[in-house]
């Protein structure tokens, strides 16, 4: 089972097209309304990938990062399968239960 | 793009907390982060929150890089940082076993560190900041040589071609100035008088208003003053229309053009608040070559070296004596750089308070380490438990340091404390004239250093039990259930510890012990005249003309001797050991030398008749200056004997005739001899002294001291003065009330602080070393029970036993005092220009000290050596 905040990274990933650490503290922030520390993103990355859930490998050194390389994450299908059968668990755990929840 | 967006100090941090694989990427991540927030929010922000997220970053719990196999095999989890967080919470854990240890090495260090950083405080702002000028390495002062070598003074003439070289910026001249700001209550204020590139060669300018211009420089120009932040907001309450309002400084009207920025420190004359253009002309009188008693600064310009402008000044002073041979007795120009002026009177004092406080610092380290090694003895069933459940050496000794860290760091805590009461008392206790006095606080650096003293004291206590751990053999320890190797090796050093600590110990009582004796002897020195009962102020007469000033002065002795108990009262231009300080060449008419440069210099003192009595200072052949030597009359005067004897041998001064200063000036007659008193301070040696009737000075002193002998309390003596005074001029501003008592307390201030320092320092010194020796005693004590019990079995007699104790703790105290006599032999130099009249290897403080601490040492051995004595034979043998 994933927990909330693994989620959250699994689905930013989905989210870009080409998925990074910044990218997906950005999305979160952006979509999630949510402001996360770098750190706390990066930690679940390690995570995710120890899980074998998202692969990761090292891109390019870009000017804008003062040189430094990037790493890229994809979702692999174990990692999708996952974040498929959390949300399906959420939400059947919530059927029904909208108009008590006030969920928009 | 610039790859400095990330502080360097956070780049590193992640590289060193993080797992190698996302350094790289997070430190890019961060980078991208940081750009877009600066443009959205500016660097500011973007910084703040870079930091953030390297903080937090560093806070986390990073999953080990490692295939899960390796990391079993090399150690028990977590990475070095989880790790040295982990020990620190056991080192903590450790402090709640065994309170009363931990309290007492936290107060060792606490003392220890605190005492070092409130003098690290002190000797910072004073000592090692430079001064707070733009440049201010390149500003220094230049003096005249004088015939003996020292710094002197120069005219204005020869700062007008001295003035004319190649290696300074800009040069300027100043000069003492103290004008009386007219309004509601008169005030006198302390000024300078300056040429106008002073602050241009200070490299300050004005926050409003302007800087003097040259034209302003000169005599008739307009009268245009500068002030200080501190005056604008005091004085004049902060007026915004300040820049261009006139206000009247004794009798004429002053233009204000500028003020000061508020972080202006004017450290040439530290009380200094108001500036105005100096106004001298070649043509004056006051501007000649003789007339020395202006202080010169330059500024180097950018690239001239010391060395290279010392060497162009030298030249043209060997110009200016060759073509001015009578004003001078010899060519030379000292060059001294700002920051050593300023700190060469305070440096001796500091030099040996921090030697005092360093030794203090050793003291507690090996005390606060000697109790650690204790402990690790005790400790030692638990050290050998760890090593057999598979602690590596590198562990067990990981974890002693880090306790001792964290017990410095509680004690640096504890320690700021002590520093910031220390550098109040400190800040009280110091001469008035100490530079920078105002800029002595607990602030960051001093926090810096702190931190920095207690890891380093942590880290060096903590080695020992350490090393003891270290060197010992593990094996050995688990075999022996932890008894034999820590004791073995722990014991040697902490037997050395003691040794040394006594040794310390001995060395700042020695320190303290000369400073007291200094001071006593000091104390016993008389100044020369009577200070009990005196009371003494600052006139300032505001009359336009001569005659006018000295009825004034006249009026004003006249009206305070009617003071109901006052016994007698006079004026005097520069008063004993005040500070003041007017020195006067004096030629001899029976001793006639060929340059007017090379006669014998005397304190010249402008006296209103009857001054030698109110001060008490013996007449000791012919008449005293009398009512009767006036303007019109002969003029005369009196001289001091030791400066009669200097000059004529054995020839009767009396009768003798002598030019004082001007060598085209009327000849004086000597008419009395009088006792030689202190001018400049107690310790101040072959002074000469000169005294003119104020009458016959050839012009009058419109800043008078009036001294004043009464038996009354001056708190209520003070107000009867003020009101003769206003009831002859209400215009009249009086300042520096003091009674001589007080400026005799203040000539000994920088002793009496040293001595203080030392004092307090011995105390504690004196108490650690004691506690060490008990403490070593005591363990050893209880280690030999078996033994003793064993001896008192065998028939010992309880004196053998108590000796046999005794005899152990003395040879450790003596091995100290024999150490310490040895170090004291060395360090004591650096005490030499503090002493005065006593050797530094003064052996009645020698000895005596070495008395003292040999009783400590008694003392401290004693309650052991009572505890052996108890020891029961059946039960010591029965364990």
């Amino acid at each position: 089972m994933l927990g909330e905040f693994e989620q959250l990274v699994l689905l930013a990933i989905l989210r870009e097209d080409d998925a990074f650490g910044a990218s997906i503290q950005r999305s979160i922030a952006e979509q999630g309304g949510r402001d996360v520390s770098l750190g706390a993103v990066y930690t679940t990355l390690a995570r995710l990938e120890q899980k074998g859930l998202i692969e990761g490998w090292v891109g390019e050194p870009t000017a804008e990062r003062g040189g430094r390389r990037r790493r890229h994450y994809r979702v692999l299908s174990p990692g999708r399968r996952e974040l498929e059968a959390s949300l399906a668990t959420l939400r059947r755990m919530a059927r029904g239960l909208t108009p008590r929840l006030e969920l928009p | 793009m610039n790859r400095g967006a990330i502080p360097r100090l956070a780049a590193w941090l992640i590289a060193w907390r993080l797992p190698p694989d996302f350094s790289e990427p997070f430190l890019g991540d961060l980078e991208e982060r940081f750009h877009e927030v600066a443009a959205r929010q500016g660097r500011w922000a973007a910084r703040r929150r870079c930091w953030r997220e390297v903080l937090l970053a560093c806070a986390r719990r990073w999953p080990d890089p490692r295939p899960a196999a390796v990391r079993d095999r090399f150690d028990h989890g977590g990475t070095t940082m989880e790790t040295l967080l982990a020990d620190v919470r056991a080192g903590v854990r450790q402090l709640g076993k065994a309170p009363l240890f931990s309290f007492l090495v936290i107060l060792t260090f606490a003392l220890g560190i605190g005492t070092s950083s409130a003098i690290f405080s002190v000797v910072n702002p004073v000592l090692l900041e430079r001064p707070p000028y733009p440049g201010a390495d390149r500003i220094t002062l230049l003096f005249e040589r004088d015939r003996e070598g020292r710094e002197s003074h120069i005219g204005f003439a020869t700062y007008k071609d001295l003035a004319r070289n190649t290696s300074f910026a800009s040069t300027a001249v100043m000069s003492f100035w103290q004008p009386v700001l007219e309004g509601e209550e008169p005030q006198v204020l302390t000024g300078q008088r300056v040429s106008s590139g002073f602050f241009r060669t200070l490299g300050v300018t004005p926050a409003l208003g302007r800087d003097f211009t040259e034209e302003e420089d000169h005599d008739g120009a307009a009268r245009v003053a500068i002030i200080s932040h501190d005056l604008w907001q005091g004085a004049f309450a902060g007026d915004p229309a300040i820049i261009g309002r006139t206000v009247r400084l004794g009798n004429s009207p002053f233009q204000v053009i500028g003020v000061l920025p508020s972080s202006f420190e004017s450290l040439l004359a530290p009380s200094a608040r108001i500036w105005s253009p100096l106004r001298y002309e070649l043509s004056q009188s006051w501007a000649c070559r003789n007339c020395r008693h202006l202080r010169m600064i330059g500024r180097l310009k950018e690239g001239v070296s010391l060395a290279q402008a010392n060497d162009e000044m030298q030249a043209i002073s060997r110009r200016i004596v060759a073509a001015n041979p009578t004003d001078y007795s010899g060519p030379g120009v000292l060059l001294t750089p700002l920051h050593e002026y300023l700190v060469r009177q305070a440096r001796p004092l500091f030099l040996a308070v921090s030697g005092a406080v360093i030794l203090l610092l050793l003291l507690a380290c090996t005390n606060g380490a000697n109790l650690l090694l204790g402990r690790a003895v005790d400790r030692s069933g638990e050290f050998a438990v760890r090593a057999a459940l598979g602690a590596g050496r590198g562990s067990l000794v990981r974890r002693v340091t880090v306790e001792s860290v964290v017990l410095a760091l509680i004690g640096g805590v504890l320690g700021i404390g002590i520093a910031v009461l220390g550098v109040k008392l400190l800040v009280q206790l110091a001469p008035r004239n100490l530079p920078r006095i105002g800029h002595i606080h607990v602030d960051g650096e001093v926090l810096a250093f702190t931190v920095l003293v207690a890891v380093a004291t942590g880290i060096a206590a903590g080695l020992a039990p350490a090393l003891a751990l270290a060197r010992g053999d593990l094996a050995g320890l688990i075999r022996a259930g932890g008894r034999q190797v820590v004791r073995g090796e722990g014991s040697r050093l902490r037997r050395m510890f003691v040794t040394v600590g006594v040794s310390m110990a001995l060395m700042l009582l020695i320190g303290a012990g000369l400073l007291l004796r200094s001071l006593d002897q000091l104390l016993a020195v008389q100044p020369g005249f009577d200070p009990r009962d005196l009371l003494t102020m600052e006139l300032q007469a505001t009359p336009d003309s001569d005659a006018a000033v000295l009825r004034y002065y006249g009026q004003v002795v006249e009206a305070t001797r009617q003071i109901p108990g006052v016994q007698a009262a006079a004026v005097v231009n520069q008063l004993p050991l005040s500070g003041d300080f007017d020195s006067w060449g004096i030629s001899f008419e029976s001793r006639p030398v060929a340059n007017p440069a090379d006669a014998p210099d005397a304190f010249r003192y402008a006296v209103l008749p009857g001054y030698i009595q109110a001060m008490r200072i013996p007449l000791l052949a012919g008449r005293d200056l009398a009512p009767q030597d006036t303007h019109d009359s002969p003029p005369v005067a009196l001289i001091s004997a030791t400066f009669a004897k200097r000059v004529l041998g054995d020839e009767n001064p009396i009768g003798q005739r002598v030019k004082v200063g001007d060598p085209s000036g009327p000849w004086v007659t000597i008419v009395g001899v009088v006792g030689d008193i202190h001018q400049q301070s107690l310790d101040s040696e072959g002074e000469g002294q000169i005294y003119l009737s104020m009458y016959q000075t050839p012009w009058a002193y419109s800043r008078m001291m009036l001294v004043v002998r009464s038996p009354i309390a001056s708190a209520s003596l003070v107000p009867q003065v003020r009101q003769v005074l206003r009831q002859i001029d209400p215009g009249m501003p009086v300042s520096r009330v003091f009674g001589m008592n007080e400026l005799l307390r203040t000539t000994v201030a920088p002793r009496r602080l040293a001595l203080l320092v030392f004092e307090f320092f011995s105390v504690v010194a004196l108490v650690l070393a004691g506690a060490g020796l008990y403490g070593v005693i005591a363990a050893n004590v209880s280690q030999r029970t078996r033994e003793i019990g064993i001896r008192a079995a065998l028939g010992a007699s309880s004196g053998r036993v108590m000796g046999l104790v005794l005899r152990q703790g003395m040879a450790l105290a003596g091995m100290g005092l024999v150490l310490g006599l040895v170090g004291a032999e060395v360090l004591t130099r650096l005490l030499t220009s503090l002493l005065y009249g006593v050797s530094p290897t003064d052996p009645v403080t020698f000895l005596l000290v070495v008395a003292v601490l040999a009783a400590v040492a008694l003392v401290a051995c004693w309650a052991p050596a009572r505890r052996a004595l108890r020891v029961d034979p059946v039960r010591a043998m029965r364990e």
